[in-house]
């Protein structure tokens, strides 16, 4: 459902992400994780079509978004690390925009289902500006849901999220795969990404470094124990990476938009 | 101003000249910075930089201006007092500096008297409002050689003088806000004695000077009128009481150069201290204003004040399926009104009756019958003519706020070109709607002069509409005409607008709202240039296929028929349409070439 190969983007010459390659079929969750500035947030915006890639080929649900983007996107839904919403148009507005958009013809019941399953029935004609940031997310969420996207993708979903809400949404997450999407994470939450993921991606410096369920990644790094969680083996890889990048230069950060940390 | 302070200004400075140096790095924005330079140099700039031969275009001096100088220094002066005027009743009591949210949060908490505060939000505008006064004084003339410099800094001077005081008056009026509500009242009462004094005095003054010159407008010699009034203006009481707007007006006129330049730099030192001793509370406004434009705001504050019944109101109904673009133009009708379309242009109808019947009732009351008739054929007349090429500037309920959202806007479902087309349409709304009110007040007013006439065709009808007969249907058809060829202006206007935005995202202000203050006057004024020659551009293929239409039909001998006029303006409407089409898909293919993170996406500071 979800191809990413050989994906390139560069700032002004620096790669963000150097040959990237990864997918995640229908009814799978991938985790994509990685430490600050490794080009997780990059690849995520590629996919969702925001930025545009340098080099590489995105497919989404067999359509490739260079030659039909519209196909593509039709079938993508993508919510960002920070909720971002139109500040004149009521929760009520937003879903009704987009349900246009993706041309949902239930849109009606389903908006209230969805809101309902929110906790954010009540507050339809509250405008962004009158809602926490919590709400905000939750919101986003919704709207990403609302067409039954074949392709998920989320860049730190439970940021802002109290515990309820961090439960319902792992459990939304897992339904949708459940469902048949494919799901792509990325968190820094690395309990998350072991508890919800059966497949995890590392990158760093914008290459991937590892790929696996947590058993071959584990099989991969024998010196760690079999019982060694995401979080070790997260450490260890790119512990490793940075020893090997030692002498090499190049910035520590991925420049340009200035936006998520990945 | 502290050393620390002044370090922050310069670097601040610094950083965001440095930011907008590095997208010259992106070929498109060096050649229209090249482009722009040498257009600068050749046909603005060039008087200025030849200093040995002196400048042709000398400005508006008032020696140019004859025997009417003293009038027009007097009438500028008087216009400045009004705007002053204006200024204290209009002033906001929230005062707000304008201070980014990092400079808030670095500034407010650090062990910094609040006049320090006060003197960096002053000094960090000077260079925008020194920018303004520098292109206001390339665009209208710098004078001869050595004059340019006392005109640049009388323009400076006066923007720098009309923004401090404005916000000096912001402060007082917060500083009564705080004080015991004896001690506002006493202040307040004191103000509005002076100012009513003052008015009084001028208004005593004009009627002292005409009485004075006995002047006979309906009857007597215009000139002889003029010269007598502008005499007695000047020298007598009148003339004494705006003397010193006179001589803030005079440098940029060419006259008490030296007068006003030294009472203008004591004025600005007087304001100056007012501001920054003022005790008055700014914190709230301006942490508000920095919040408005970190999270770049797009709504009206009004919109949360709307009632739970207006909030579910919409411009019409949008069903669940359909065209994409429909939800686009939808969203973007939100951003200025959630009122029905159909009850929008209901509204313009009945306040267009009831203006009509106003006007009817008036020209009865005053024995007048075309009198206030005429001024709302005027006015439509007048809002007719400049809405269509006009609309681009301010009306943005487009791209160039969605550009501020283009992280939720690039992963819908909808090919570029599409989506600018479908953008341009809600601006392109609000410019019909408010040319129907303009045709609207044409007819109504029309309507009132026939009523009062008996029937009978009103004289200043048949000169409006005398191209094609002075008739009803003449009227008709040219109101008909305007329409036809007004809305793909308007489209045309909005479209160069948005392109701009795709083209340049890191030159064009984004954002719903123009900004404000005259620290972007520069830039006003670089947009105003570059929209009135890419119309003009844009005008001339049509203009050129009108004309060619005419001599052609001057040359087979054709008879004129006044029901051409139509024709002729659905020909030059198809054409503005079809330029329309190209810079459609021309900003498609921008838009889906656009790459977010090497472009400046922000409302300017």
């Amino acid at each position: 459902m979800i191809e990413i190969a050989n994906l390139v983007k560069t700032y002004d010459g620096f790669a963000a992400v150097d040959g990237l390659s990864l997918h995640a079929a229908g009814g799978e969750i991938v985790g994509l994780v990685g430490p600050n500035g490794a080009g997780k947030t990059t690849t995520l915006r590629c996919l969702a079509g925001i930025l545009p890639p340098t080099a590489g080929r995105i497919a989404v649900a067999g359509h490739d978004l260079e030659t039909e983007p519209v196909a593509a996107r039709r079938q993508l839904a993508f919510v960002p690390d920070e909720p971002r919403l139109f500040d004149n148009l009521t929760v009520a507005d937003h879903l009704k925009v987009i349900g246009r958009l993706y041309g949902v013809a239930d849109a009606a019941e389903r908006s209230r289902e969805l809101l309902a399953g929110f906790d954010l029935a009540d507050r339809r004609d509250a405008f962004p500006g009158e809602l926490s940031r919590g709400m905000k997310q939750k919101l986003m969420i919704a709207l990403a849901l609302l067409h039954r996207p074949a392709a998920l993708v989320l860049d730190e979903p439970l940021t802002g999220l109290d515990p309820g809400a961090i439960r319902r949404m792992k459990r939304t997450i897992v339904e949708q795969a459940q469902a048949g999407a494919a799901v792509l994470v990325s968190s820094h939450l690395l309990h998350l990404v072991q508890e919800i993921c059966g497949r995890v991606v590392i990158v760093q410096r914008g290459r991937k470094v590892l790929e696996g369920t947590l058993a071959e990644i584990r099989s991969a790094l024998p010196d760690l124990g079999a019982d060694a969680d995401l979080e070790e083996i997260f450490l260890r890889a790119t512990e490793g990476e940075e020893a090997k990048a030692e002498g090499a230069s190049g910035p520590p950060a991925e420049p340009g938009d200035g936006r998520g940390d990945g | 101003m502290s050393g620390a302070l002044f370090e922050l200004l310069l670097r601040g400075l610094r950083g965001r000249l440095v930011r907008r140096l590095r997208l010259l790095r992106q070929p498109k924005y060096l050649v229209a910075s090249l482009a722009g330079l040498a257009y600068m140099l050749f046909f603005v700039g060039r008087n200025f930089l030849i200093w040995g031969r002196g400048a042709r275009r000398p400005g508006i001096e008032v020696a140019g201006l004859g025997d009417r100088a003293p009038l027009v220094l007097l009438g500028a002066a008087l216009a400045l007092a009004l705007v002053t005027t204006l200024g204290w009743l209009l002033t906001s009591s929230r005062p707000a500096l304008r201070l980014t949210e990092a400079e808030i949060n670095l500034l407010l908490p650090a062990p910094l008297p609040r006049r320090k505060v006060l003197e960096f939000a002053l000094w960090k505008q000077q260079v925008g409002v020194l920018f303004g006064a520098l292109l206001f004084s390339l665009f209208r003339g710098f004078g001869a050689p050595g004059t340019r410099l006392p005109r640049l800094f009388a323009t400076w001077a006066l923007f720098a003088l009309v923004g401090l005081h404005l916000k000096g008056v912001s402060l007082w009026k917060a500083r009564l806000r705080e004080l015991p509500p004896a001690a506002a009242r006493w202040r307040i009462g004191l103000a509005l004695l002076l100012a009513a004094a003052w008015w009084t005095a001028v208004g005593a003054g004009l009627r002292q000077l005409f009485v004075a010159t006995r002047i006979d407008w309906q009857a007597g010699d215009l000139i002889t009128n003029l010269d007598r009034l502008q005499v007695a203006a000047h020298a007598g009481f009148f003339g004494w009481l705006l003397a010193p707007f006179a001589w803030l007006c005079g440098p940029l006129l060419g006259v008490h150069r030296l007068r006003g330049a030294l009472f203008a730099a004591a004025l600005l030192a007087a304001h100056y201290e007012w501001v920054v001793r003022s005790r008055a509370r700014f914190e709230d406004a301006t942490v508000a204003q920095a919040r408005r434009q970190l999270d770049r705001r797009t709504s009206r504050p009004a919109f949360a004040r709307l009632s739970a019944r207006s909030r579910q109101r919409e411009p019409f109904h949008l069903a669940p399926t359909g065209s994409a673009e429909t939800a686009v133009y939808w969203k973007n009708l939100l951003l200025r009104s959630r009122r029905p379309l159909a009850q929008t242009t209901g509204l313009l109808v009945g306040v267009c009756v009831v203006l009509g019947a106003l006007g009817l009732a008036f020209g009865a009351a005053l024995d007048a019958p075309d009198a206030f008739a005429e001024i709302l054929v005027i006015v439509g007349v007048v809002i007719l003519l400049l809405i269509p090429p006009l609309a681009g500037l301010f009306l943005r309920n487009d791209l160039r706020v969605d550009l501020l959202q283009i992280e939720i806007l690039r992963p819908w479902p909808i090919v570029g070109w599409r989506l600018v087309a479908a953008e341009l349409l809600a601006p392109a709304t609000g410019a019909l709607q408010m040319m129907l009110a303009g045709a609207g007040l044409v007819l109504a007013g029309a309507a009132a002069a026939w009523l009062a006439a008996g029937g009978a065709a009103p004289d200043f009808l048949q000169r409006i509409a005398a191209p094609i007969g002075g008739t009803w249907p003449g009227l008709l058809a040219v109101l008909a005409s305007l329409l036809v060829v007004g809305l793909p202006i308007a489209l045309l206007s909005i479209a160069i607008q948005n392109l701009a935005a795709l083209f340049l995202p890191g030159w064009v202000g984004l954002g719903l709202e123009r900004q404000r203050g005259a620290a972007l006057t520069g830039q006003r004024i670089l947009v105003l240039l570059g929209h009135v020659l890419s119309l003009a551009l844009g005008l001339l293929p049509p203009l050129l296929a009108v004309g060619a239409a005419l001599l052609l039909q001057r040359l087979l001998g054709l008879p004129w028929s006044p029901w051409e006029l139509p024709l002729i303006a659905l020909l030059a409407a198809a054409l503005v349409l079809a330029e329309v089409g190209v810079l459609v898909r021309l900003g498609g293919a921008l838009w889906d070439r656009l790459d977010p993170a090497r472009e400046l996406l922000e409302t300017p500071e």
